[in-house]
This record gives structure tokens, sequence and C-alpha cells, in this order.
């Protein structure tokens, strides 16, 4: 549907704007980026954006801007420079950085705990690398249960976060409900808030298991990669069928605890690529407002499973730009529905806030800002870390839960050093990026693909994700189109 | 090919010469450039008496090479313009992170000025 141009406060174009000596300002730092072949993305110390083209980011650095000017006027209020004198941007700036970084002083909400690696589906990306649903030998003990809600209650978080993965927790479910009982028991005595999500296909729910999750607030989370064939394709399992005993989960979950008790994720594989939108029209039919379009993960079997998984970037953007899209037509036809990924791209991009997404965290969020116990007693810095110790390389196991201390693991070398080492604020490639003030450090994923927990950002394909994330959602921004008010809206 | 300080040559092995005049360029912003476009030559940089070199060779076998050349000698620039502003700005990020991350107010209404100008002095000076 064509639009008339709408006037965007952060792209301005050229009009008699320069002077023909320096100004008297002082540059406040930023970053730039490019765009497209004409323009630039400035951002400002926290993350505040100006597109421009180069003549104009030449004239700001130069200081022949003319005062009055639109540009000069657009830069000063987004703080890109300071007017002598001038004290209340570098206060403002400080209070919104801090802001930006408040999550660090949380520090570890996220605690998963895998309470059995024995699983009854066989995913084609299962990331855990499952083991056969009597495999016995792999279900955590009362003991290391135990230290493991200890553990979590050493983090001096306010809100506690505590996730069960597996392997299919359920196979376990004693164990659950011992650690759900647990876990409410000393939440209490240590008046603490601990919010607590099983991690699970629903293939096994079952009433008793649905009593004791409202009587605990126990919430649930599910995997819904799309309609029937693609996601028994991607879990099938020879027991049920998978995309039925999921459905029918979602829905006895809803009726016992609530429609706001069951999230749902999925994974992209190869098949989905060509099916965004029966993808979307999947969740929106069973009554979800949104989804989290989520390319695979390089661990576990994903790693294994070579075609059947495995696509470049520009084919994974492709689906992506082809589903966002959709979404963003249906809610102009007023079905309400997000995409999550945008979404909490676009909370760094434009919210005073920061986000606790793992993945896009710096200093990286692995350990402070989730953490894993295994079934094993193992403790590993992320899930993906947990992964790769089922791949054999331990390298971010960061101590074992029976004898290790808590001061011992979250000190570990491996630990601070791989923090330190990968802040983008100082690694190559990403600290002169002008969407660093959005974007993160994924040590894990790139130690996995590249064998460096830094990387080596021009073939990084963490990076050349997110670059094209953050400028297709800034072009989408600056276009005037309806679409950006609604990608607005999806800000909480 | 020549752009003003910049003069490029072509070798047989496919490889190219760029070569920037050290009056205009710094060997820093040639290296952040040279990263960048590492995913895509292998790059090798000499340092002459008054210029520096950089031989780019496309790692795979490539039709666009004098535009991928073009664009590295662009990305010179824009990393020519990031020192300039890292330079300048130096000072003031110190300042912003310390009052950031201290429950006190760093920024003395009445020392701010003298302060932050002494600072500032210096920080510019080593910048050029």
């Amino acid at each position: 549907m064509p639009t008339s141009p709408l006037f965007s406060p952060r792209h301005f174009p050229l009009q008699n704007d320069f002077l023909p000596q320096k100004g008297a300002y002082r540059l406040l730092p930023f970053r730039f980026i490019s765009l497209d072949a004409q323009q630039y993305v400035l951002t400002n110390f926290v993350g505040e954006y100006c597109v421009v083209e180069r003549e104009n980011l030449q004239a700001l650095v130069a200081k022949t801007l003319r005062p009055g000017s639109a540009a000069y006027s657009a830069f000063k209020s987004r703080h890109f420079f300071f007017e002598e004198g001038e004290t209340s941007a570098l206060h403002l700036l400080a209070t919104k950085y801090r802001t930006k970084q408040a999550p660090l002083v949380e520090f570890t909400s996220l605690h998963m705990i895998v309470p059995t690696l024995r699983c009854n589906t066989s995913c084609i990306y299962c990331q855990a690398s499952h083991k056969g649903a009597a495999a016995a030998s792999c279900d955590m003990t009362e003991a290391t249960a135990d230290r493991a809600i200890e553990f979590m209650f050493s983090s001096p978080s306010s809100h506690l976060k505590l996730e069960f993965q597996g392997g299919e927790p359920l196979l376990n479910f004693d164990m659950v409900r011992y650690i759900v009982e647990y876990t409410r028991r000393r939440e209490a005595e240590l008046g603490r808030n601990v919010s607590i999500v099983i991690c699970s296909n629903l293939a096994l729910i079952s009433e008793p298991i649905l009593q004791f999750c409202e009587k605990n607030n126990v919430h649930f989370s599910t995997s819904l990669d799309g309609p029937l064939d693609l996601h028994n394709h991607n879990r099938p399992s020879v027991e049920f069928d998978s995309y039925e005993r999921a459905s029918a989960g979602i829905v006895r979950v809803r009726e016992a605890l609530g429609i706001r008790a069951i999230s749902a994720l999925m994974t992209t594989t190869q098949a989905s690529l060509l099916r965004p939108k029966e993808i979307v029209d999947e969740y929106v039919g069973q009554g979800f407002t949104s989804i989290f379009l989520r390319p695979i993960n390089p661990y576990g079997f994903a790693s294994k499973a070579g075609a059947l998984t495995h696509y470049s970037v520009n084919e994974w953007m492709e689906f992506y730009k082809t589903a966002l899209d959709y979404i963003i037509d249906l809610n102009m036809r007023g079905i309400r529905f997000r995409e999550e990924y945008a979404a909490l791209l676009l909370r760094r991009m434009l919210s005073p806030y920061g986000t606790g997404y793992v993945d896009l965290q710096s200093p990286a969020g692995i350990g402070i800002s989730g953490i894993l116990f295994n079934h094993d007693g193992n403790v590993y810095a992320s899930d993906e870390s947990r992964m790769l110790g089922e791949m054999g390389d331990s390298h971010f196991r960061l101590g074992n839960l029976l004898h290790d201390s808590y001061e011992d693991m979250m000190l570990s070398d491996v630990l601070v050093e791989t923090l330190r080492d990968t802040m983008t604020e100082g690694v190559p490639g990403c600290s002169d990026c002008g969407f660093q003030p959005y974007c993160g450090s994924d040590p894990v994923r790139h130690y996995r693909l590249q064998g460096d927990v830094v990387g080596f950002k021009p073939t990084s394909e963490f990076c050349q994700r997110h670059l094209a994330l953050f400028r297709h959602l800034i072009g989408i921004l600056e276009s005037g189109s309806p679409a950006a008010d609604i990608l607005k809206g999806w800000i909480y | 090919m020549a752009q003003s300080g910049i003069a490029t040559d072509d070798l047989s092995d496919g490889s190219r010469v760029v070569t920037f005049d050290a009056a205009l360029y710094k060997s820093s912003a040639v290296k952040k450039a040279a990263y960048k476009y590492g995913g895509l030559f292998y790059v090798l940089i000499a340092q002459r008496d008054d210029h520096i070199e950089v031989r780019l060779k496309p790692k795979e076998p490539c039709t666009s090479t004098d535009a991928l050349v073009g664009a590295f000698c662009n990305e010179v620039l824009d990393q020519e313009l990031r020192e300039t502003i890292a330079g300048e700005t130096a000072g003031i990020r110190d300042l912003l992170l310390a009052q950031a991350f201290s429950k006190t107010t760093l920024i003395d209404p009445e020392l701010e000025t003298s302060e932050y100008d002494t600072e500032h002095s210096a920080d510019s000076s080593e910048g050029q």
C-alpha cells in the first residue's frame, strides 16, 4: 500500500547545513556503520541513533554544522555533541548508560536444571544430544538437586528463574516435583522470588502433573516448529505423534493453568525455510500472540545432521524477512501478533532499558545471566556450553555441584577470562561497530564455529546475522510506513 | 587507477596493491580496515618511507575485485574518521563511564570545566 512520505526525525536532508569554519561544540562518543550505499547509522554512547548521508557525518566531525539546522538540532538532541558550558548532556548520558547496564547488577537470574537427559523424541537438531528413555543413569540425584538449588539462591538476583531443561523433564517428574517443592520451601524461608518453568514437549502431561503445577505456580514452555508435517519432521518420535501431543498439551495447560501459563519456541531447520507464513499461521491458529523465529544452534545433533538443518545466514534472513513482513501484514489487518526476536532487538535499539537476553550481552551472558546444572552435577556457563560438553568438549564446564563451591565456579578462570576477553566494547570488529550498543557477545558460539571465544567477525555468522537484522529493522523504522509504528508497538 | 592519496596496482597472481600516503592515512586505520576485509582477502601491510602499502589477495576467485578494493579504500576513510572521533572523545568517554558506575557525582559543577579542559587538551594532542 503506497503511503505518503512521513518526516522522520532521525533522517534529515542536506539543507545549507554547513558552516565554512569550525563551530563551537565538542563531540561526544559515538560510533557509525553503513546502512546502505548512501547512508550511515550513527549511534551515540547509549545507542540512540541517527541515519545520515556521509556529508552530514563528516560535517559533524569537522564541526561545520550550522547551528539551528535540522542536522545540528538532531545531533544535539541525541547527544552526539554538546555545546560549551553545557553539562546536562553528560549527566543524561551517564544516567542512561547506567540504566542500560542495570541488568549486570542483578547477576545470574536464569538457572537451568536438567533433571534427566532421557528423552522420548528424536529431534533432528537436538541440542542436548538426548539419550533413550530408559537410560536411568542420566537422571539427577537428590543430593545433586539440593546443591543446585542452594547454588541458585546464592545469586543476588531479585528475580530468580528456574527452568527445567532436558532431555524431557517429565520423564523424571519425581525429580521435578522434588526440586520444585524444595525450591518453594527455601524461597519462603529466604524471602526470595522464583519463577519456575518446565520446558517440555508435553507428551506426558497429565492431570496430576497439572494439579501440581497449579499448586506450585509452575509454567510451561514447549516447542512448536510449525504445521503437523513440519513439526513431526523436525521432532519425530517412535512412540507418539509429536505434533498431536504438543497441540493437545498446549490446550490442556491453558485450561488448567491459564492462557499465559504456556509459551512456545520454534527452531528453523532447512525444511522450515520455505514455509515462513505457514509457521506463523500455526502460531496464530494455536492462539499464541507472538513467535520467536530462532535460527538453529550449531550444537548437539544439529551439528551432525548436516543438510537436514544447515543453511546460510542469507537463507535464514530471507526466511525471516518474509515471516516478518507477513506478521506486519497481519497486524495491519487487525491481528495483534509480535515477533519476539525483533521485539528484543528493538527494545535494545529504542528503549533506555537493557534486556536480559543471554545471547546479546556485553559482557557475555554466560554464567552471569544464565547458568546450567546438568543431571550429573556438572555446571556449565550456558545451555550451549552443556551441549558442547555432551559432545565431549568441556571447555565451558565451570565445575561440579558436588565438589566445587559457588565462589570457585563463578570466579573460575574460564568464566572470568572469557567474559573479560569478549566484551564487545574492546574486541576487534565490535568496538567501532555502529551497532555495538545493540549487540552482544556469544563466546560459546564463536568457540564452537571458529575455535576462538572472541571469533573472527568478518566471517562470523553471528555477526553477519545481527548486522543484517539491525539494518533491516532500521530500514523499516526509517521507511515512514505504518510498519514502523507496528514495530515500535512491540517494545515492552 | 589513482585517487587522492591512494594508488593501486594489479599483480599477476590476482593480488592488488593499494598504496596510501602516510601523511594522510594512519597505519592503525589501515590495519582496522584490513581486519574488516580479512574475510575476503589475505592482507599484507608494509610501511615504506612515506607510504603504507597494502597487498590484497582474494581468498576466492572473484569477479568484483575492483569494487571490493574500492570499498576497502572507503573503509580506510571510515576508520580514519573513527580514530578522529575516538581521539577527541576519549576523555569524555572515561568521564561518562566513571559517572555512570559511581553513586557519587564526579561531575563537580565548580571543578568540572577546569578538570575537563585539562583532560580534553591532553587527549586532543595525543589524538593528532
